[in-house]
C-alpha cells in the first residue's frame, strides 16, 4: 500500500488526475441524489417540466433546455451513462487485450501469428463506420450490450501494448530463473510477468476508457445514441440541431462538452501520471 | 615531463534520491603519469565507472560532481601529432587559451564549449558495453568519422583513410566501415569502438570494462589491440576492470578502489606479488590459479556496504578479518608507504604518529598470525 | 543480399494487403446481412413514413427491392454476386440516398473531399509535431517548452468534434473570420479556377485546423517520450562523449531513431484518425465520407453504407501499407532483414 501511495507524491499528474476522476465517479454515484435535489421527484427527461430555454439561475444552475428539461439533471444523467459504459467497456477491453497480448507475447508460434494478424486487421479498420451500422439497425442497445460492443472494437490497443512488453519481459532473466527452478508457465505469468505489466495495464485500462467514451460520444453526436436517455453526445446533438450557437444559448453546449473534457482530462493525466512514474526523465517536463 | 597526465584530487560525485544522498565516489585521489597504461580495479559497485563519467563530465542527474578536482595537463598538441604529420587541427577553433594549455586546467570546471572542444580530441573514451553505444541506424563508418569532421581539418575521404587505418590497427577490416552496427557481433563492435577511440590521437584513452561479456579469444583480441595503440602512439591508457587478470596482462600500474574510495595504488607486479591492504589481499587470493598446488578458494566475507551509509571509520573493517577499534572510527588516509606505493590502511600507517610500518608481524602472507 | 530481403518484405506486406482487404471485405459483408433485424423490412417501412402511404409494401415492392439491393438468393449466392459486383465492375449497387445513382458513384464524388482534407492534415499535424516534440523533449525544462507540454495535454484530451465546434463558434460565428459549412462557396461550380481554389482552402481551413491541432498534440507528446528514453540510450552518452555538435547530436542521433517507431504508430492511428474526421465532416456539413454515411445511415441505405465503410477500410489500409513499404528506407535493420 505505501508502494502506491509513494507513487502519488511522484507524480502530481497522477495525483491530480485520480483525483479529478474519482471525483466525477463520485458525482455520478451520487447522481440520484442530486437530481432530486435539483427538480424533486420528476423524471428528468420528461419534456414541459419547466419553461423553455431558461438562462441559468439558482433553481436551474445550467439552465433548461428546449423541451423544459432541467440541463443539470440531463448532465448528471448522461454522466453517469458515459462513465458506466467508458469504464464496463474499458476494462473489458483491456481485459480481452491483455489475455491476448500475454498469449501472444508468452507462447509465441502460430498462436501468434493468427492473433496478430486479426489484431492489426481490426486496429486498421476504421471503426466508427461500422459502429455507426451497427447502432442503426440495433436501436436502443442496453449499456451491456453497447459495451461489449465497444469492447470488441477496441481490444487490439490493448493487445498491442501488452504483448510488447512481455515479449520484452519474458527475455528477462529472471524468468529464466523462475523456469529453472520448475515453476509452471502459468504461474511464471502470474507471479513474475504480471507485477511487471501493472503500469502497462492502467495505461491501457485509462485509454480503453477514453477510447470508449470518444467512440460513444462519435455516435450519439450524429444523433444513435439511446432514445431514451440523455447522453453526453446526445445533449450537443440536439444543442445544436436548436441552433443554441446562433440564439447564444452557450450552456447547453459547453456543459457537456466541458463535461466530457473533464473525463478525457482526468484520464489521460492519470496516463501521463503513470508514464513520469516509470520514466522519471520525463519528470520537470510540465513544470509539474 | 614529470607533471601527471591527470591529476584526480579529492573527487565526491554524488547521486540525488528521495532517500538521501548516494555517495558513490567519496574521495577519489589518483595521478595518472603520461605514456602508461594506468588500471582501476574494484568490486562491481564501487564506483569506478562513475570515476570515469566524472573525468568526461557525463555524469547525468540525479548524479552530480559534489566536490573535488580533476586536473588534466595536456602536451600542446603541436607535441602530439601522429609520426606521419597527418592529425590536422583545425585552427583558431579552440577555446582554451594558452596559458590553460601550458599549465593544464581542471576539468571539473570546464564550460561547455570548451569541453566540446577538448572531447575526443584530447580524451576519449571507450563505455562500458559497448555494444549499445552504436547508433543502430547510422553506418559504423560514419559514426567513426562523424567525431573526425567535427574537431580537425579531415577531408571525408581523409578520415574514412585514418577510419581504415585504425580498424586495421584492432584488427578489423575496411568493409567494416560500411556497416551497420547489427551486422557485426559484440567483439567487432568493440573493437571498432576502440579504434574510433583513436582516430584523433588523443592524449589520453579511457576504457571502461571493454572485455567484460565478452569470450576469452574476443579479450585476447581486444587487449592486444590496446596494447597496439599505445605501442604506436604512445597514449596514456585508463583501464577499468573488475578483472583482476586483465590487469595483470595489460597495465602497468593499478589502483584498487572499494566503496568510493582508492585503497591500494602500485606497479601491477609488486601489487600481484604483495597486495598490501587486505581488501587487496582478498581479491588477489580469490583469483583461481590454474595449475600448482589446489589451495581453498578464498572469498571475501559479507557484502559491499549500501552506498547510502557508509560504516564510520575505514569502510572496509566490517569486512576486514584484522580489523581493530582504531578501523571503527577514523578513516585511514591514503598513504605512499613506499615509492610508488599507496596504501590506506591502519595498519602500515598510524596517524597519530605518522610512522609507516610495513612489516606489521600481524601481517604476515596476509595472515593474522 | 540486401535486394532479396527487401523483396521478401515487400510480397509479405503486399499478400498482407490483399488478404486483409478481402478478409474485410468478407467480414463486412457478412456483417451486413446477419445482423439482428431486417434491413429490407425497415427500409420499406422508412419510405412508408416518407411517402405518406398508408398500404403495406406490395409484392411488387419487395420484390423489386430485394433485386435492387441483391438480396435475392441465399447467402453465398449474395455474397458471389456482390463479390463480382465489386471486384469486376465495381458496382456497388443502386443508392438510397440518390436513387437510382449507384452508391459508387455518390461515393468517389466524397471520396476525393476526405482524402484531401484528412492526407493534408495528418501529414502536416504529423511533420510538425514529430519536430516540435523532438525539439520540446531535447531541451529540457524550459519556459517555452513547459508551456507547449501543457498546451499538447489539453488539446489532446478534446476529442475533435469539440475542437471542432469551438473552432466553429470561435472564428465562424463570432468572428465571422471564416465559412461556416461546405467545402466551396454556394454560388460556384467545381473547377479549377482560382477563385474556386481559394474557396475550397478558405472552407477548409476549419475543419483542417480541428484535426491537426489535435493530432499535432498527440504526435508532440509521444515524440517527446520517445525522445526522452532515447536520451537515455548509450549511443547518445557515446555521441555526446565524442564532443559532437549539439545539432548533429539531435538531427542525426535522437530524431532519426524517433522517426521508426513514430512511422509505425501513424500507420496504426490511421483508424482512428479516420474516425474523428468523420465526425468533424458532419459538423461542417463537409462533403465527405463522413457526411454521406450519415446521410445514408439517416436511410437505411445499405448500398452506400457497406460501400463506404468498404472504401474506408481500402483507403485505411492503403495508406498503412504505402507506409510500410517506406519501412525499408527509414530503418536499416529491416533493409537486412537483421
Amino acid at each position: 500500500m505505501r508502494l502506491y501511495l509513494q507513487f502519488f507524491r511522484e507524480s502530481k499528474l497522477l495525483a491530480i488526475g485520480v483525483f479529478i476522476f474519482l471525483l466525477i465517479c463520485l458525482l455520478s454515484i451520487i447522481q440520484p441524489v442530486l437530481i432530486k435535489g435539483l427538480i424533486g421527484e420528476l423524471n428528468p427527461m420528461e419534456v414541459g417540466s419547466f419553461a423553455i430555454f431558461d438562462p441559468p439561475s439558482t433553481a436551474h444552475p445550467l439552465g433548461t433546455d428546449r423541451y423544459g428539461r432541467d440541463v443539470m439533471a440531463l448532465l448528471l444523467l448522461g454522466l453517469r451513462y458515459s462513465l458506466s459504459i467508458g469504464l464496463l467497456a474499458g476494462i473489458v477491453s483491456t481485459f480481452i487485450g491483455t489475455v491476448v497480448g500475454l498469449i501472444t507475447g508468452f507462447y509465441g508460434g502460430w498462436v501468434d501469428n493468427i492473433l496478430r494478424s486479426a489484431t492489426d486487421m481490426i486496429l486498421v479498420i476504421p471503426t466508427l463506420p461500422l459502429l455507426i451500422t451497427l447502432s442503426v439497425y440495433i436501436k436502443d442497445m442496453d449499456v451491456v450490450s453497447m459495451a461489449f460492443l465497444l469492447a470488441a472494437f477496441s481490444w487490439p490497443f490493448s493487445a498491442r501494448t501488452i504483448r510488447a512488453q512481455v515479449l520484452s519481459l519474458r527475455e528477462r532473466s529472471y524468468v529464466d530463473l523462475a523456469r529453472a527452478s520448475g515453476m509452471s508457465r502459468i504461474e511464471i505469468i502470474f507471479q513474475e510477468i504480471m507485477p511487471n505489466l501493472l503500469p502497462y495495464l492502467g495505461v491501457s485500462l485509462a485509454a480503453s476508457i477514453v477510447g470508449a467514451i470518444l467512440a460513444e460520444f462519435g455516435l450519439e453526436v450524429i444523433g444513435l445514441g439511446p432514445g431514451n436517455i440523455a447522453t453526453l453526445g446526445l445533449m450537443i446533438n440536439w444543442a445544436i440541431g436548436w441552433g443554441s450557437m446562433t440564439l447564444g444559448k452557450w450552456a447547453l453546449i459547453a456543459a457537456p462538452a466541458g463535461v466530457l473534457i473533464l473525463i478525457f482530462l482526468s484520464l489521460n493525466l492519470i496516463n501521463l501520471g503513470l508514464e513520469q512514474t516509470f520514466n522519471p526523465r520525463l519528470k520537470g517536463t510540465t513544470g509539474l | 615531463m614529470n607533471k601527471p597526465l591527470l591529476d584526480i584530487a579529492n573527487l565526491r560525485v554524488y547521486f540525488h534520491s528521495v532517500r538521501g544522498e548516494y555517495k558513490v565516489v567519496d574521495g577519489v585521489n589518483l595521478k595518472v603519469n603520461r605514456n602508461e597504461i594506468f588500471g582501476l580495479a574494484g568490486e562491481s559497485g564501487c564506483g569506478k565507472s562513475t570515476v570515469i563519467e566524472a573525468i568526461m563530465r557525463l555524469i547525468r542527474p540525479p548524479g552530480y560532481i559534489q566536490s573535488g578536482q580533476i586536473m588534466f595537463y595536456p602536451e600542446s598538441v603541436a607535441e602530439n601529432t601522429h609520426p606521419d604529420g597527418k592529425v590536422r587541427q583545425k585552427t583558431g577553433e579552440d577555446t582554451l587559451s594558452p596559458d590553460q594549455l601550458a599549465n593544464g586546467f581542471d576539468l571539473v570546471k570546464l564550460g561547455e564549449r570548451p569541453l566540446q572542444q577538448i572531447r575526443w580530441k584530447y580524451i576519449s573514451y571507450v563505455p562500458q558495453a559497448s555494444m549499445n553505444s552504436l547508433n543502430p541506424i547510422m553506418r559504423i563508418g560514419a559514426q567513426m568519422i562523424d567525431a573526425m569532421l567535427t574537431h580537425s581539418a579531415y577531408t571525408k575521404i581523409e578520415a574514412q583513410q585514418r577510419a581504415a587505418e585504425v580498424l586495421e590497427i584492432v584488427g578489423l577490416p575496411p568493409r567494416v566501415l560500411w556497416s551497420y552496427p547489427h551486422e557485426l557481433s559484440g567483439g567487432m563492435k568493440q573493437r571498432a569502438i576502440i579504434a574510433t577511440a583513436m582516430t584523433l590521437n588523443p592524449q589520453l584513452v579511457i576504457a571502461d570494462e571493454p572485455t567484460t561479456a565478452l569470450d576469452v579469444n574476443v579479450q585476447r583480441a581486444i587487449l592486444e589491440a590496446i596494447l597496439n595503440i599505445k605501442q604506436e602512439s604512445g597514449t596514456t591508457v585508463m583501464f577499468v576492470s573488475h578483472d583482476l587478470a586483465v590487469h595483470a596482462e595489460l597495465v602497468d600500474r593499478l589502483a584498487i578502489m572499494y566503496a568510493g574510495k582508492i585503497v591500494e595504488v602500485d606497479t601491477v607486479h609488486k601489487l600481484f606479488k604483495e597486495p598490501l591492504h587486505p581488501y587487496s589481499q582478498r581479491l588477489f587470493a580469490s583469483i583461481p590459479v590454474l595449475g600448482g598446488v589446489r589451495t581453498r578458494q578464498e572469498s571475501i566475507l559479507g557484502q559491499a556496504p549500501d552506498r547510502l551509509s557508509w560504516p564510520p571509520g575505514c569502510r572496509f573493517h566490517p569486512r576486514c578479518p584484522f580489523a581493530m577499534d582504531k578501523c571503527k572510527q577514523i578513516e585511514p588516509p591514503l598513504v605512499e608507504v613506499e615509492p610508488g606505493h599507496q596504501v590506506a590502511c591502519h595498519l602500515y600507517y598510524d596517524v597519530n604518529t605518522r610512522a609507516i610500518n610495513l612489516t606489521n608481524e600481524k601481517v604476515q602472507n596476509g595472515k593474522l598470525s | 543480399m540486401q535486394r532479396r530481403a527487401v523483396l521478401r518484405y515487400v510480397v509479405r506486406r503486399l499478400a498482407i494487403y490483399f488478404l486483409t482487404i478481402f478478409g474485410s471485405f468478407t467480414i463486412a459483408f457478412l456483417f451486413f446481412r446477419m445482423i439482428p433485424g431486417n434491413p429490407l423490412g425497415a427500409l420499406l417501412t422508412s419510405l412508408q413514413q416518407r411517402s405518406a402511404y398508408a398500404t403495406a409494401a406490395s409484392q411488387e415492392m419487395v420484390e423489386y427491392y430485394t433485386e435492387q439491393l441483391g438480396l435475392g438468393g441465399t447467402i453465398p449466392e449474395q455474397y458471389l454476386r456482390y463479390v463480382s459486383n465489386v471486384l469486376f465492375r465495381f458496382d456497388f449497387g443502386p443508392s438510397l440516398v440518390a436513387f437510382p445513382t449507384p452508391a459508387q458513384e455518390l461515393i468517389f464524388r466524397a471520396l476525393p473531399w476526405t482524402i484531401g482534407l484528412l492526407g493534408l492534415s495528418v501529414i502536416i499535424s504529423w511533420i510538425f509535431g514529430i519536430i516540435i516534440g523532438g525539439l520540446v523533449g531535447w531541451m529540457r525544462a524550459s519556459p517555452v517548452s513547459n508551456a507547449l507540454t501543457t498546451f499538447a495535454i489539453a488539446f489532446s484530451q478534446v476529442p475533435q468534434y469539440i475542437v471542432a465546434l469551438i473552432l466553429l463558434f470561435l472564428f465562424a460565428f463570432t468572428l465571422a473570420w471564416l465559412p461556416v459549412r461546405n467545402a466551396y462557396p454556394a454560388n460556384l461550380t467545381p473547377a479549377f479556377t482560382l477563385e474556386f481554389i481559394l474557396g475550397v482552402i478558405k472552407h477548409g481551413t476549419l475543419p483542417a485546423l480541428a484535426i491537426v491541432l489535435v493530432s499535432v498534440s498527440g504526435w508532440m507528446l509521444s515524440t517527446r517520450s520517445l525522445v526522452v528514453s532515447i536520451l537515455g540510450e548509450d549511443y547518445l552518452l557515446y555521441a555526446q562523449a565524442k564532443g559532437l555538435p549539439r545539432r548533429n547530436i539531435f538531427f542525426h542521433y535522437v530524431l532519426r531513431n524517433a522517426l521508426l517507431p513514430q512511422l509505425t504508430a501513424l500507420a496504426i492511428s490511421l483508424g482512428f484518425i479516420v474516425n474523428g474526421a468523420l465526425l468533424v465532416e458532419t459538423l461542417f456539413n463537409y462533403p465527405g465520407l463522413g457526411s454521406l454515411l450519415v446521410t445514408a445511415v439517416g436511410i437505411l441505405d445499405l448500398n452506400t453504407i457497406q460501400g463506404i465503410v468498404l472504401m474506408s477500410i481500402v483507403a485505411v489500409l492503403t495508406a498503412s501499407l504505402l507506409l510500410d513499404l517506406a519501412l525499408p528506407f527509414v530503418d536499416p535493420r529491416i533493409r537486412t532483414g537483421g
